[in-house]
């Protein structure tokens, strides 16, 4: 039987998501993470808009915006667009001994929360 | 609520939402996208962002189109920016992907013509534009001088005498003016003088690159000097640079486009002049009030967004 973090997939350390976006490949594909008030975020690389790089994305409070247009997604509201326009999707991460895990499957709302100052 | 804190792109895009908003209410419909496989539309109105602070423009272009039997829906928001606003940042690559991402929604229209008040939206989008495109991209002068024919039998007397600033810093340019005057002139009543000072600099007046304070004196001077009693602008960003003039000088500052609507009975409200022209901040708050308030914003949101917007 599969343990609980078969579907979880590590990230890294968490010490590596202190500052900015970082970007990580899985074989479940690519994949964002933000530490925005002391949650961990993982969501799509580009908007749903149009494509833009969402490594370059502005973020405020619990929200990042796109460069490009300035969609803006609530990431604590797993990525609704402020506007009304199409959301980001957005993934579950756990923490558990210092590794941050995501989750692909859509039905897990799970959002980890830093341990770190 | 927008976000007064510019130049981030989100507070940029998120001031030019709300004071859009503010300021054209629902009178201005746009879309931000066209389905896949919606109706093809000939002609397209593309708006950039900044023009949504003077949606009188927009407003009287429509209804001029109008008038001679084309029905130009609009697409616009900063959802189809141009790109300009990141090159104006220094962000060259993200300028041209969103210009490539503005050329993209154009073809889901299958348009024939795009056509664009902004001179800036002109040169991102023939930068980049396909070789192949399907459809044409102008400005809108352009439609204006081929539809000449159906538009002077419909244009009635304008009483002004004016001054046309211009800007012919690039061929694009250079047509657009020469466009502009060849419009004004079947306007029947309008007198143009011939000006010395009233050519800008760079492709058009803008925040960036606003025409300096001398050569501004000089061209409203000469204005005076000529008994013009209208400066005529060729560009939106003109209009917010030079509008605040009136406020010394006995030259009402108006976009060419408000002179063909004039001509035709059309007449839409200046609403970012009214703001401006009241020289207070907290008078033009005031004034917003009744707008703002039904949509929950309080006056601490609005003040630094009409600041940056209509002050700068």
């Amino acid at each position: 039987m599969a343990s609980a973090l078969t579907d979880w997939i590590p990230l890294g350390r968490e010490s590596d998501f202190v500052n900015g976006v970082e970007r990580r490949a899985t074989l479940a594909g690519l994949v964002l993470v933000i530490r925005l008030e002391g949650r961990f975020y993982a969501f799509d690389p580009t908007c749903p808009h149009g494509g833009g790089d969402l490594r370059r994305c502005e973020p405020e409070g619990s929200t990042i915006s796109c460069p490009l247009h300035g969609w803006t997604f609530d990431l604590s509201r797993r990525g609704h667009e402020t506007h009304g326009f199409r959301g980001l999707r957005t993934y579950a991460t756990r923490l558990r001994d210092g590794t941050l895990f995501v989750n692909f499957d859509p039905t897990i709302d799970e959002v980890a929360t830093t341990s770190l100052a | 609520m927008a976000d007064a804190k510019a130049p981030t792109y989100t507070g940029i895009f998120n001031n030019v939402r709300t004071i859009g908003q503010l300021l054209a209410g629902d009178r201005l419909k746009w879309q931000t996208e066209l389905p896949i496989g919606a109706p093809s539309l000939p002609f397209i109105l593309h708006l950039s962002c900044f023009v949504h602070y003077t949606p009188h423009i927009p407003l009287l272009a429509q209804q001029i189109l109008e008038r001679i039997g084309i029905d130009c829906p609009i697409l616009g928001g900063p959802e189809n920016c141009c790109g300009a606003i990141h090159v104006h940042m220094g962000d060259a690559a993200l300028g041209e992907q969103a210009a490539r991402i503005g050329i993209g929604g154009f073809r889901r229209a299958r348009p024939t013509t795009i056509l664009s008040v902004c001179p800036d939206c002109d040169e991102m989008f023939s930068q980049f534009m396909p070789k192949t495109a399907p459809f044409r991209h102008s400005n809108i002068s352009e439609i204006f001088v081929e539809q000449l024919a159906k538009l002077k039998p419909i244009m009635r007397p304008v009483k002004r005498r004016v001054m046309i600033h211009t800007h012919d810093s690039n061929v694009q340019r250079q047509r657009d003016k020469a466009n502009i005057e060849t419009v004004l002139r079947a306007i029947p009543g309008l007198e143009i003088v011939e000006a010395r000072h009233a050519g800008g600099i760079g492709p058009h007046c803008q925040i960036l690159a606003p025409m300096p304070p001398p050569l501004q004196d000089a061209m409203f001077n000469e204005a005076v000097a000529l008994g013009a009693d209208t400066l005529v602008v060729p560009y939106h960003s003109c209009y917010r640079q030079h509008l605040k003039c009136e406020l010394r000088w006995p030259v009402n500052v108006q976009h060419y486009i408000s002179l063909i609507g004039e001509s035709l009975g059309l007449h839409e409200e200046e609403e970012y002049k009214k703001l401006r022209l009241l020289d207070d901040v907290d008078k033009a708050v005031e004034l917003l009030r009744p707008r703002f308030e039904p949509l929950g914003y309080t006056p601490e949101q609005v003040r630094p967004l009409v600041e940056w917007a209509v002050y700068c």
